[in-house]
């Protein structure tokens, strides 16, 4: 007989007893395993999602702010670049007046310089004719330049106008009838008695005639009274050169300018 | 020469007589406890686990999906017992390349006892998941008349169970041993993996056809779209 009752009784409890065994040391504990295993990867895949989520939205929060502050800057870039501008025009305003005003201030001096450069000139002319003048008198016609100014000033006081006495007279003051002769240099006692009988015969003898010694004249005799003169000096010949100069000083400078502008460029 | 390794007898005591099947059988049962408990004595759900954990974990990974797309159903409750079944034919037969070894599933004893449990187990299971009253009403489907036949149908698919896993396993060692008779060399070897190949063959099929009867028993028919919710909420659990 092939089939053995006992062994089949046996082999079915130990059949049992394997399906106890192995439910209770392997199947069981591995299943559990296995389902908490499954259980843990996706809650980190559900982690993982998140966080990736999260990840992205803190990507976007990221790439915005930088936007934002790329913005910024370009509008904070702008806002410089105008400012700067700003800035560049009003110090190249400033720098051009303060150029002008330098400028200004430089041509004044110069023309100072002209004018008192001119006026010494015509002080030391002034001097110069006068020496060579007196110089060339007494050579030539032993005549002093003194006598000839007065005679000369005697024969214009005779040769003056009605009309020109009169108004030389009015000028005399009322109260006080004074007239001086200035002269830049001292009169003789006869020059001084011939120069006061004839301005006694021009404008009559109520005056007091004042003589005085004034070396501004440089070289020469006038009769002033309050408002009104009568002269004869050499500064008469001298205008007409100084005019001459000072046109000649004025093509000199700017030329000179001229010059200097062409350098600089 | 023995057909079956019931006649060996190793042990005789008082009637009780302990034949090489049962010795066998422990052999095979110490080997899958120890296994069992090696494997199981540190489990871990980390990212590294041991040698023995993974190739358990694959091969009761394998038998929850098969039995999974046979029943239809969560597969765990059925699982220790189908899952003794298949490791115990399937151990027995890897065994047979020892030289000395009888398979327990040689022995029309063993198998008659697995099918007899399958037997047993198929209302256990249907009884606990339908009730008894819907259990047993299949058998008086599709009329009252086919309950002698329903009957006799559980029975004879029984027996044919126990017959077939013996037969082909008897066979395959039996092959082998004539062939060692009749050509010593080379062509047992040929012969013996064809015999490890049919023995996990065979066991595959009887414990497929196991969960097929317990799918049979256990499924209920009248409410499908119900299945599907339960399955649903279970793969969501």
């Amino acid at each position: 007989m092939l089939i053995d009752s006992f062994t089949v009784i046996a082999q079915i409890i130990n059949f049992l007893i394997l399906i106890y065994l192995l439910k209770r040391f392997l199947f069981n504990r591995i299943i559990k395993i296995m389902d908490d295993r499954e259980m843990q990867i996706t809650d980190q895949m559900k982690d993982a999602e998140t966080a990736k989520e999260e990840a992205q939205k803190e990507l976007e929060e990221q790439r915005r702010i930088r936007e934002e502050l790329q913005e910024k800057w370009n509008e904070m870039l702008a806002q410089a670049k105008k400012d700067a501008r700003k800035k560049r025009d009003e110090l190249v305003k400033d720098a051009r007046s303060k150029i002008d005003e330098e400028q200004k201030n430089w041509k004044e001096a110069i023309l100072k310089q002209q004018t008192a450069f001119l006026r010494d000139l015509r002080h030391l002319s002034c001097e110069q004719v006068c020496q060579i003048s007196r110089k060339v008198l007494s050579d030539l016609a032993g005549e002093k330049l003194e006598n000839q100014l007065i005679e000369n000033f005697l024969v214009q006081l005779g040769k003056l106008s009605k009309k020109e006495k009169d108004d030389f007279v009015r000028f005399i003051g009322k109260d006080e009838q004074k007239l001086w002769v200035n002269s830049s240099f001292r009169l003789t006692k006869e020059k001084e008695s011939e120069i006061r009988k004839t301005l006694e015969d021009v404008i009559g003898d109520k005056v007091e005639i004042n003589f005085k010694v004034s070396p501004d004249l440089i070289c020469g005799i006038e009769t002033r009274t309050e408002g009104k003169k009568i002269s004869w000096n050499i500064e008469n010949y001298l205008d007409g050169l100084e005019e001459q100069l000072k046109k000649a000083f004025t093509e000199i400078s700017f030329q000179e300018l001229d010059v200097e502008k062409k350098k600089t460029e | 020469m023995e057909i079956s390794p019931d006649a060996i007898i190793i042990f005789k005591w008082n009637g009780i007589h302990l034949n090489a099947t049962i010795i066998f059988t422990w052999v095979v049962m110490a080997i899958l406890f120890f296994i069992s408990w090696m494997a199981t004595k540190n489990l871990t759900i980390g990212p590294k686990i041991s040698r023995w954990q993974n190739f358990l974990e694959v091969i009761i990974g394998y038998i929850r999906q098969q039995v999974k797309e046979i029943t239809q159903q969560n597969p765990d409750p059925f699982i220790p017992f189908l899952g003794s079944l298949f490791m115990f034919i399937s151990l027995s037969g890897l065994l047979t390349i020892i030289p000395g070894f009888q398979p327990p599933t040689g022995s029309l004893s063993t198998t008659s006892a697995l099918a007899i449990c399958v037997f047993f187990a198929i209302p256990i299971f249907g009884i606990a998941k339908k009730g008894a009253r819907a259990y047993f009403k299949h058998y008086l489907e599709p009329s009252i008349f086919m309950a002698p036949f329903n009957i006799i149908g559980d029975f004879s698919r029984t027996l044919a169970l126990a017959v077939r896993l013996f037969g082909n396993v008897m066979s395959g060692t039996l092959i082998v041993a004539v062939l060692l008779i009749i050509t010593p060399l080379f062509v047992p070897i040929v012969m013996q993996i064809l015999g490890l190949l049919i023995g996990q063959i065979q066991a595959y099929i009887f414990t497929v056809l196991a969960t097929v009867y317990i799918a049979s028993a256990t499924r209920v028919e009248s409410k499908p779209e119900q299945i599907n919710q339960e399955e649903g909420s279970k793969e969501d659990e």
